[in-house]
């Protein structure tokens, strides 16, 4: 079975800058980043990449890499 | 699935979620408050600024202990260096936000509310199209359970689902999100306790940066930017330009970085069971961001609404939305005309940024009661783009005649 989401590279997580903060939460149109507790949760087969979770990362802990 | 039931669930537990909680609870609703994080208030993210002791004291009693300092004045830095200065005594406060909110949720459990640390809802339950309670999960065991309930709140916040869930919202444009980062920063001169706000592109583009007093000497330092106008940089970028610019001697304590909303009020707050209410339901300022005696304002109006829907056993859409109304046309309204400020200062040119704020300056009577006058704010920056006047005036009509309609 393949992961598109992992195969594809659609979005890195830099986890040592990212301090949940949920800003790509809000901004990502389908809920594909999620605040679980104190955990952030990628789902990638819902990540339609457009990249405005990224833009809003006060950190740069995402990054979009294409 | 184990299956609970409750009058009342709330997500959150932030002041919108707690105000609801103590309104439904104290009035005798069986009522449950769900927080996903393990302690609420913590960790904090905000730059803990609230408005004069009467507004926030219809609320709690802001004793000495929340009270980090009071706020004597305001200082204002224009994009070209040009600084004005204003002494205002006890314009307002700068709390501990993390024992404000805890505060609050102690006075929901105190009026018999349940309230839970550590579970978050994952999913609203419905029936037929009514939202009945919600999927919970106990985070430390990973059980999902149900909870049924007559009214669900959103009170979920910034990142918050639930509202789409519900059909009230969608994600927000980049735009429409303010991206921040903030110090706590000690060994900073702060002795006269005003706040002061810095405005220009090349300290916090369509935003701006602020230092608010915490204590004598230690300061709640941040930026706030638009994140598509800040040529690729991160809000972690500016505010490390800003401290080295104001205080580069300062020691760093605690980094917060975070998003605030700075959008639209939503056309309606409610759905048939459902009721959002806080920043999740855009209710913080859009000009300045802050959002915590809006989101009390809101809470309280949704509970009067919440209240007789339960009374009457009717929780329609259409019994709730008595919310929408008495919301639109208080701050919904005022929030509207700070929402086009915004959208004008933000986006002039420095120069002409500069030009706007002297303009502000001359003007009279701008501040009264400890707040500034939204429709005299946008009057003045409206000179600075005339050109936009019926668009504006349009925009803000069609905005509270339509919050009002639904």
């Amino acid at each position: 079975m393949t992961d598109i989401g992992k195969e594809k590279k659609i979005i890195d997580i830099d986890r040592r800058l990212c301090i949940v903060c949920g800003a790509c939460s809000a901004a990502c149109p389908n809920e594909a980043l999620i605040i679980e507790g104190m955990n952030l949760e990628f789902i990638p087969e819902r990540c339609r990449p457009c990249g405005q979770a990224a833009i809003v990362c006060p950190t740069g802990a995402l990054t979009c890499p294409r | 699935m184990e299956s609970e039931k409750f009058d009342v669930v709330i997500i959150g537990g932030g002041p919108a979620g707690a105000r609801t909680a103590w309104r439904t609870a104290s009035r005798g609703y069986s009522t449950l408050l769900l927080e996903k994080r393990p302690r609420v208030g913590f960790p904090v993210r905000c730059a803990e600024a609230v408005g004069p002791r009467e507004d926030v004291e219809r609320y709690l009693s802001l004793d000495e202990s929340l009270i980090s300092s009071p706020v004597n004045g305001v200082v204002l830095v224009s994009p070209g260096g040009i600084r004005y200065e204003a002494e205002m005594p006890e314009i307002g406060f700068i709390v501990d936000r993390e024992l404000f909110d805890r505060r609050l949720a102690e006075i929901a459990a105190g009026g018999g509310a349940v309230v839970r640390t550590g579970h978050q809802a994952m999913g609203l339950l419905r029936e037929n199209s009514r939202i009945r309670g919600v999927v919970a999960k106990d985070l430390s065991s990973g059980a999902l359970y149900q909870v049924r309930s007559r009214v669900t709140v959103g009170a979920d916040g910034v990142e918050s689902i639930s509202p789409r869930w519900a059909g009230l919202k969608t994600g927000y444009r980049p735009e429409e999100l303010m991206s921040c980062a903030q110090e706590l920063i000690s060994g900073i001169d702060v002795s006269l306790r005003y706040i002061e706000f810095h405005l220009g592109t090349r300290c916090a583009p369509g935003g701006y940066a602020w230092v608010f007093p915490k204590g004598k000497n230690s300061a709640n330092v941040g930026v706030g930017i638009n994140p598509l106008r800040s040529g690729g940089l991160r809000a972690t970028d500016y505010l490390e330009r800003f401290i080295a610019a104001r205080c580069a001697e300062g020691r760093r304590h605690r980094l917060v970085v975070g998003a605030t909303a700075v959008a639209r009020g939503l056309p309606s707050l409610v759905a048939d069971g459902y009721v959002a209410v806080g920043e999740a339901a855009n209710q913080n300022n859009p000009f300045s961001g802050g959002g915590i005696i809006n989101a009390l304002e809101g809470a309280d109006l949704a509970a009067d609404a919440i209240l007789e829907a339960l009374e009457s056993n009717d929780q329609s859409a259409n019994r709730l939305k008595t919310y929408n109304k008495n919301w639109w046309n208080s701050v919904g309204r005022t929030n509207e005309i700070f929402y086009q400020a915004a959208r004008i200062l933000y986006r002039l040119p420095d120069g002409e940024m500069d030009r706007a704020l002297a303009r502000l300056k001359r003007e009279k009577n701008l501040i009264s009661n400890k707040a500034i006058k939204p429709w005299k704010l946008l009057k003045v920056l409206l000179l600075s783009r005339p050109a936009l006047v019926f668009q504006v005036a349009g925009s803000i009509g069609k905005g509270i005649l339509f919050g009002n309609r639904s």
